[in-house]
Order: C-alpha cells, then structure tokens, then sequence
C-alpha cells in the first residue's frame, strides 16, 4: 500500500512551546486516517501542518519532513498555494462565504482558473453531487448558502474543497456542530469520497473514528502514541493509555 | 435617598444629558430652514449671482462645491483604500508600520487651515498648479485621507478571518482572497467611511481659501486649473465682506450647504444601517 503522505521527524512550535514532538505518521492513500486524542493534543495543529495553514500564525515554526507523493511540502521552493490546492481542508464550524450556494462552490475553480468557458456549471453540479448535496439544492443554486441548514452547510464545504480537486482532504472535527443524523450524512459521505480522496480526518467522537475511519492515530500532549489499523485500535490497543483513552477513563 | 431613588434620578440625568446633544443640532437646522427657506426657488439653485452677488442665485458655488467634492473623492479613494489594505493586511508591526500609524493620527489632527497653508506651499506655488481646482482637490483630499484610511481598515478588520483562511486553504493567493473575499465584504464600510469624509471636505472653508476658492467669477470653470467659487466660502464672503447683503441670501446659501452635507451624512448612515441588516456573520 502506497503512503499519500510520510511524515517524518516532525516537530512544531508556536514561539517556544513545542505543540508536537518527534511525530512519525504515515497517511495511506485513499484510506480514511482518524486523528483522535484530548483537547490540546497537538491533533488539530498537525492537521494544519499537513497542509502549512500554520505558516499564516505568526512565530511558529517547524522541523523535519512531510513528504507528499515522496516531495517534502516543507522545502524551500514549495508553492504554498498550489500544495493547499492539493490538500484542501473542512473546518470545524460550517463556514460557507455568505454567497450563494453557486458562489460557494464556484469560488476554487474561479480563482485558480479552472472553468474554462461553460463548464464551471458543470464543476459545481458535480461537485455537490460528489457531496450528495445536489438533489437538496438543484433548484436554488442562487440561494443564499446561509439559508441551509448546519449539516447541508457542511455538506457545501465540503463540495466547496472537492471542487477544486484536490489529492487530500484533511477534515478538523467537521462533525462537531452538527446533530446525529448530519453527522451520520457526513460520514456515509466520507465513506464515498474515499474512493477518489485521501482523508484525514481530526474527531473527539470515539464512535465516529471507530465507525468512519481505516487507521486511527492517537495523540497525547504532541506526541502519537499509537497509530494502527483502526480496528486494531479500538479492540486491541498496544499502548496502556490508549486503552485508558478510548474506553472513557483517561482524557 | 434609596437606592431605588438615585437609580431614578440617574437615569433621568443621563437621558437629560443625552436629550441635550440632540437639541443644538435641531436648533441649527430649525433656525436655518425658517430663515433660509424663503430664499430657495429654482432661480437661487441654478442661476448666476447678479448684481454684486446681492441677487441672482448661487449656482456656481454649489456647482464649485460638487466638483471639488468628487475631485477629493478621486484623489483620496484609491490611496486610502489601498493604505487601508496595506495596514490591515500587510503590515508587519515594526518601524515603518508605527511610523505610517503616526503620520496618520498626526494628519488627522492638523487644523484644516494648515492643510490650506500646505496646499498653497505644495500645490499652488511648488508644483505651480497656481489657485485651481486640481490644487484644491489635493488639499482636500489629503485632508481626508486619514478619516477614510481608519474607517476602511477597520471595515476590513471586520470581516471574519474565517473567510481568509478558507479562501486561502482552497488554494486562493493572498491578494486573490483579498479582492475576492475581504474587499467586496468591507467594502459597504468603506464606502461609509469615504462619504464621512467627503462630507466634512465638502463643508470645510480654510483647506480652499488659499487653494482654489474665488470671491466671485463670472464664469464657469472650464478645466481642473480654473479657479471655482464654492459654497463654504462663498457662505463667508456673502456674510463678512460684502456690504448690504440680503440676510435671506446669506440663510439661503448656508441652507443648501448644510443640505449637502446632511445628505451626505444621511447616506452614509443609511449605507451603514442597511448592510448591518443584511450582515448575518
């Protein structure tokens, strides 16, 4: 199995606190990868090292490698905004531009320069079919995208990352704002997507890692303490305080 | 007295207070409107003063004042949104960006009578643009460049980072998710911030004194280095230096002058208060 992305040595600082700390972690192409660990465990701060969202904070700093497809996204002469084409993000809190549902979709390709003439129409519509948000929304496309509901909202995020077509999706808690039944949705959709994408994907629900994902990695205080094979993980966990972890009593 | 008591009498002190803002401003325009509106008909709005200015209407001045109005908007727009984006955006805090900071709360508590003296200085005898409009409108607009540099970077401060970092995490450049994204939502504040300023420009008499406003001109100008008359001081001249003018002239002239720049204020809160409404961050 081919790694999409080998992480390698890796340590991070926000000024001079060290948020992770020696982190090895391979991510498997088009495999789901659970990232799962109490709040402040670094999980979320990697995630956005994945794809060097952290260079917009002022005073942090990294180390070591994180190779995609082989190429280290951290050498001097990577292209930040091509490499966050390639490795689009879903956020947290459902957070569409306060456009159009069409606008939403059609931001990516229109500013990469992607729609070449008559097929932008096309791009959106397979992109929210992609994001199984199609048949919600066919007839108002022209609608404000801030009249959906939360999870239709997250639904059009993640149409929005998919329609530029990136390599890896990195997902951080995108289910914790919404109800059961979206959050349900979110993770058949996942389970879709994985066929096309690398996803990474950032949860404090123990049952949504153990539900959605192929590989569970599980980090305290910036370190990972265990990655494996999820079922592995949650049945047979090596590491003590992974077990303590995942069955309630530590975290 | 009770707790319940001094509760009572504060709040009726404050709204007392408050109430009280309110009165000057009503006075003014009351007292302007019942002196002055006798004097406005078709003929004072659009036809050119007779007779030592003492009959005949105003028209060159208003005209005078509405083309230094959008020349000040030319000149300050483009450099005060692109200064705003510049501070807001780019700006890393360090010397040079302290020293712009200062140069601009020091501009905006210059006397406007500087600006004038500096207008005359820079634009009229340096540059030898002599007593026109386009000197005007640079002393102007640089008079209103720091109003409208705060108040568009603080509309800019205003829209959420969440936008950015999306729009760059979809593989947006900077500049992209700028004018995509952070322009297009600050710019109802901006427009705000720009109308602020041109209102007192519109209004202010010292920064054209010296600059471009003429006592009397039989003619309309005809290019950026013609002189104009304009209504702030013609207002001054009509009131202090001719003898025996019409009192009706004079409120009537102040009227139209408060009118412009009521007008203005109006829209620009009107702006403010609609985009407000529509805003659902």
């Amino acid at each position: 199995m081919q790694n999409k992305i080998e992480v390698s040595d890796f340590n991070f600082y926000y000024g001079n606190f060290q948020a992770l700390i020696d982190l090895n972690i391979p991510i498997h192409a088009q495999q789901i990868t659970a990232l799962i660990g109490p709040s402040g465990c670094g999980k979320s701060t990697f995630l956005r090292c994945l794809n060097r969202m952290n260079d917009t904070i002022a005073g942090t700093r990294a180390e070591g490698k994180v190779l995609l497809d082989g190429e280290d996204i951290y050498a001097p002469h990577v292209d930040v905004v091509a490499l966050r084409q390639r490795i689009g993000m879903v956020f947290q809190r459902p957070n569409p531009f306060p456009q159009s549902i069409y606008d939403n979709v059609a931001y990516g390709p229109r500013v990469l320069g992607m729609a070449r003439h008559g097929s932008l129409d096309q791009m959106v519509q397979n992109s929210l079919k992609d994001a199984s948000l199609w048949d919600e929304v066919r007839h108002r496309l022209k609608d404000s995208a801030l009249e959906l509901n939360p999870g239709q909202q997250q639904r059009l995020c993640i149409a929005r990352t998919i329609a530029v077509q990136p390599e890896v999706i990195l997902m951080d808690e995108p289910c914790s704002a919404l109800d059961p039944v979206a959050t349900l949705r979110v993770e058949d959709l996942m389970r879709q997507l994985v066929s096309n994408y690398t996803i990474v994907i950032v949860t404090h629900n123990m049952q949504q890692a153990a539900r959605a994902s192929d590989w569970t990695g599980f980090f305290w205080l910036g370190r990972l303490v265990e990655f494996g094979r999820t079922e592995t993980i949650f049945s047979s966990p090596k590491q003590e305080l992974t077990e303590a972890y995942i069955t309630g009593r530590r975290g | 007295m009770s707790r319940q008591q001094t509760q009572r009498l504060a709040v009726i002190l404050i709204t007392a207070v408050a109430v009280l803002v309110f009165i000057p401003v009503l006075l003014v325009i009351f007292y302007l409107i019942a002196s002055g509106i006798g004097a406005i008909n078709w003929e004072f709005l659009t036809a050119m003063p007779r007779n030592g200015m003492k009959e005949g209407g105003i028209m060159p001045a208003i005209l005078g004042t509405l083309i230094l109005t959008f020349g000040t908007a030319i000149v300050s727009m483009p450099v005060s949104i692109l200064a705003a984006i510049y501070l807001a955006e780019y700006a890393k805090d360090n010397r040079l960006t302290r020293t712009i900071r200062m140069a601009i709360v020091n501009l905006a508590g210059i006397p406007s009578i500087v600006y004038g003296l500096f207008g005359l200085g820079a634009f009229v005898l340096a540059a030898g643009f002599g007593t026109s409009i386009l000197a005007g409108a640079l002393t102007l607009g640089i008079m209103t460049m720091p109003v409208v540099i705060s108040t568009a970077e603080e509309a800019i401060n205003a829209v959420p980072q969440q936008f950015r970092t999306v729009s760059q995490s979809l593989g947006a450049t900077k500049w992209q998710t700028i004018r995509h994204q952070v322009l297009p939502h600050a710019l109802p504040g901006i427009l705000t911030g720009m109308i602020l300023g041109l209102s007192r420009a519109a209004g202010e008499t010292a920064p054209i004194l010296f600059t471009v406003a003429a006592f009397y001109v039989p003619t309309l100008p005809s290019s950026v280095f013609d002189q104009t008359m304009a209504l702030p001081y013609h207002l001054y001249v009509i009131s202090t230096q001719v003898p025996g003018m019409p009192l009706s002239i004079q409120y009537g002239t102040a009227l139209v002058l408060l009118m412009i720049t009521l007008t203005l204020t109006l829209l620009a809160t009107g702006v403010r208060t609609s985009v407000r409404r529509r805003r659902d961050w």
